[in-house]
């Protein structure tokens, strides 16, 4: 706790003026080293600071402040309780970047982002709730690199000469002197990875030397992902940034080198991994049932917003059915289904639904199982196991393995064919452009559960995102019913019986399985923006709580 | 002599002329017609000069129905010709039917056609014209929709005559039932509707990560190399034959569009 010098009252670090300031008189004082922070430096290791350690019983997350005062609430699991059990001396991370966004201006900013989400739940949108936003210094990794030395990437030239094609291969040399200071990765295990990403970048320009003055009024999450988790991918980040500059050369246009090759080229001779903590204004939301938790996240510099944001069924089947109304004038001036068109909309709709559904339960399960969240895998050996287990589950073992999943993709393919050739041949799609859309849709459906089946990597790589295929039998509860509908659809549409009845409630089956589908995808998407209460290094205890 | 050759062959080209026009017209029918039509025109309207044609090859109504179905088609006459046509053989789908036999009987006057199917069990209406612009494909499909179920009972008469029923309904600007259409399209309404919303909710909740130009703004870099030094290495060759066909595809498809400005839909029963 900062004392004010001249009434004794307890100071707090302001964002607006970027110094502490006395609650009760005003004064202010530079938030600098003679704020009275109790930093004891040793030689040859970390300065240390002291700090009151803050832990939820709950989900045993631990906040520091310098701060005595009892926070009301966890903001990583929403529970109503927090300990100040101890203090405790931590070691002083090397920079902090200062609070510039108040309290107010992330509330105004959240809100705006809130406006946007139509069918947020609205215990998200009331004051009580965004009030709980909690202004914490979460741990960064601070990445940098240094290369001055020799820089050698390939290069070629093609040319054609009758049925060959001569390239010619070159070394391209040349002195780099190049450095990429303030990659910063979050360390913190409870700031999910794509939280984290979204609200980046922090300017690391405005850093600071760490002073526990700034922690006034905050707090601070002790971090717990190791500096190695991150480095290999800061280093290829810095090498696009290298590649990126190089291949403004004119040279290495004209060698043909390419940008992914300098990338690797980029051997910093010097690299630096210090501890930052950087600004996030931060808010848990529970689920109605308490077992979920979405979270909103404000940079504390720069004011971006990011929020898992859930959809409230209600609301949204409201909205839909709102919007349907035009929609349905709209249909009514030009679309006549007859009772084969009406059956081959159903497949369609029922496609697309098998398409969103499949996506999202491949995220799902990438999410749950943390893959995509390096941070939470270095700290949870749970994780870990995880993966592995994904990727045997993924690539098979063995030939026997490759033979069932050659035979599966050959029967596929096969009873594609064939109920292709049956529909073409009923002659329901009499012009060549429906028939057209029909294959076209069919050979994405197929190669889709082709690539899928076969899938042994993430379908996208870690610079963008990981998504991983969730095994059949996880994702078949969703996937069965828009599955279902096709295939009513199909099989009257095959049949073609002559009464209109059995098409109209085909259609209408398939239809009802579509709606059926939808509210799957929208659990499916309340799933994924919101997470798995935190379980921090609790030993015991009830898991689900 | 010389003169009587000349006149001789005036003569057998005059003759000629006489002959080649019957033939060129029988020509000509047997060219454009492609069968043999056995059509009765059961009525002209004084005003339009619109026509009731029947032919009921396949026999399925009796002398009385068809009066009484004529009776029916007459008013439509103020819009088009009208004509029932039944079959027993057909080598073709019942549409292009319709479409040929509409031709061969009305060319491209207006009018419209019922066509009730035997050997493909099916029902069809085909409209050219003014009525076409009334009576378009999805009206045509819905009053077949209407119908299909007399002809299911083999009750003829009545499902052609509600079908004339209702094309002249709609021709007097009347409404027909289409309940199925509003069924069909407030289920295919909401399911675009959650589809629209759940595309905003989904494009609204995506976590954007940063761009990397932003992520290297904020960081500090420095770049500087040196002019790059070349250095051969070698040289390989590889074999990549070049293609003789120019890899255009070239080809034009020419889809024929089947006699445009008619068209119309049909029910199986």
């Amino acid at each position: 706790m900062y004392k004010c010098p001249q009434c004794g009252a307890e100071m707090k670090f302001d964002p607006d003026r970027q110094k502490l300031v006395c609650g009760f008189c005003g004064r202010e004082e530079e938030a600098g080293a003679e704020a009275g922070g109790e930093k004891q430096a040793a030689p040859k290791m970390r300065p240390t600071y002291s700090a009151h350690v803050f832990t939820c019983p709950d989900c045993g997350a631990e906040l520091l402040s310098t701060d005595e005062t009892v926070a009301t609430f966890c903001s990583y699991c929403g529970g109503s309780v927090l300990f100040a059990s101890r203090i405790e001396e931590e070691d002083c991370p090397d920079y902090v970047i200062p609070f510039k966004v108040t309290k107010e201006e992330c509330e105004k900013a959240y809100r705006r982002t809130l406006k946007k989400a139509l069918f947020a739940p609205s215990s998200m949108k009331q004051d009580t709730q965004i009030e709980r936003f909690r202004g914490i210094y979460m741990p960064y990794w601070i990445y940098s690199f240094e290369q001055d030395d020799r820089y050698r990437v390939k290069g070629r030239q093609s040319r054609r000469r009758g049925d060959y094609v001569y390239t010619k291969h070159y070394r391209l040399e040349s002195h780099l002197t190049a450095s990429c200071r303030g990659l910063s990765y979050d360390a913190s295990a409870t700031f999910a990875d794509n939280l984290s990403g979204a609200i980046a970048p922090f300017d690391i320009h405005e850093g600071k030397e760490f002073e526990p003055a700034y922690l006034s009024g905050f707090y601070a999450d002790k971090g717990n992902v190791e500096s190695y988790v991150y480095s290999d991918q800061a280093l290829q980040t810095a090498g696009q940034y290298v590649a990126s500059q190089a291949v403004r050369n004119s040279v290495y246009r004209k060698y043909n080198v390419d940008e992914s090759d300098m990338a690797d080229a980029f051997r910093p001779r010097k690299t630096e991994e210090k501890l930052g903590m950087f600004p996030v204004w931060f808010l848990g939301c529970r689920s109605h049932d308490g077992s979920r938790i979405s979270y909103a996240v404000v940079n504390g510099q720069t004011g971006r917003v990011a929020a898992d944001l859930p959809i409230d069924l209600k609301k949204y089947l409201l909205g839909s059915l709102i919007l349907a109304v035009p929609i349905f004038f709209l249909l009514n001036l030009f679309l006549t289904l007859t009772p084969t068109k009406a059956l081959i909309f159903a497949i369609v709709l029922a496609l697309f639904c098998l398409f969103v559904s499949n996506r999202q339960c491949n995220r799902i399960y990438t999410r749950e199982n943390q893959l995509d969240d390096e941070g939470l895998q270095s700290t949870a050996k749970e994780g870990r196991r995880w993966r592995r287990k994904t990727k045997t589950t993924e690539s098979g073992s063995g030939f026997g393995s490759s033979l069932l999943r050659m035979l599966l993709i050959f029967a596929v393919m096969t009873l594609s064919m064939s109920a292709m050739a049956m529909l073409l041949s009923t002659g329901l799609f009499g012009s060549a452009g429906g028939s057209m859309i029909l294959a076209f849709v069919w050979f994405i459906v197929v190669a889709k559960l082709i690539m899928g089946t076969t899938k042994k990597k993430p379908a996208r790589r870690r610079a963008k995102q990981e998504i991983y295929a969730a095994p059949m039998q996880e994702k078949w509860k969703n996937l069965y019913k828009p599955a279902a509908a096709i295939v009513i659809a199909l099989a009257i549409l095959i049949l073609r019986p002559v009464s209109d009845l059995y098409y109209y409630i085909g259609a209408a089956v398939s239809l009802a399985c579509v709606i059926w589908s939808f509210f799957d995808i929208i659990k499916e998407h309340n799933q994924l923006t919101t997470r798995k209460l935190p379980q921090l290094e609790k030993r015991g205890g009830d898991e689900n709580a | 002599m010389r003169d009587r050759m000349i006149k001789g062959r005036k003569e057998m080209l005059e003759a000629g002329r006489i002959l080649a026009l019957p033939f060129a017209l029988f020509l000509l029918l047997f060219l454009t017609s492609g069968k043999a039509l056995a059509y009765s025109t059961e009525y002209t309207d004084p005003e339009t000069g619109y026509e009731v044609v029947m032919d009921d090859e396949a026999d399925l109504l009796s002398d009385s129905e068809q009066e009484a179905l004529i009776e029916e088609m007459r008013p439509i006459t103020a819009y088009g010709s009208a004509a029932f046509v039944s079959v027993d053989y057909n080598g073709s789908s019942t549409a292009s039917f319709a479409r040929e036999y509409y031709y061969d009987l009305f060319g491209s006057g207006s009018g419209t056609i019922f066509v009730v199917d035997m050997d493909n069990r099916n029902i069809y209406i085909f409209s050219h014209g003014n009525v076409y612009e009334t009576v378009t494909d999805a009206r045509a499909e819905t009053i077949t929709d209407n119908v299909y179920r007399y002809a299911s009972a083999a009750d003829y008469y009545s499902c052609a005559a509600e079908a004339y029923r209702q094309i002249f309904t709609l021709l007097e600007g009347g409404r027909i039932a289409q309940p199925m259409k509003y069924i069909s399209n407030a289920l295919l309404a909401l399911i675009l509707a959650f589809i629209i919303n759940f595309a905003i909710v989904s494009y609204a909740s995506r976590l954007k990560r940063a761009s990397t130009e932003n992520v290297f703004r904020s960081a500090q870099t420095s770049f500087a190399n040196t002019e790059p030094e070349v250095i051969y290495t070698g040289e390989t060759r590889r074999y990549d034959p070049v293609k003789s066909s120019g890899g255009s595809s070239g080809g034009s498809s020419g889809g024929s569009s089947g006699g445009g400005g008619g068209g119309g839909g049909g029910h199986s029963f």
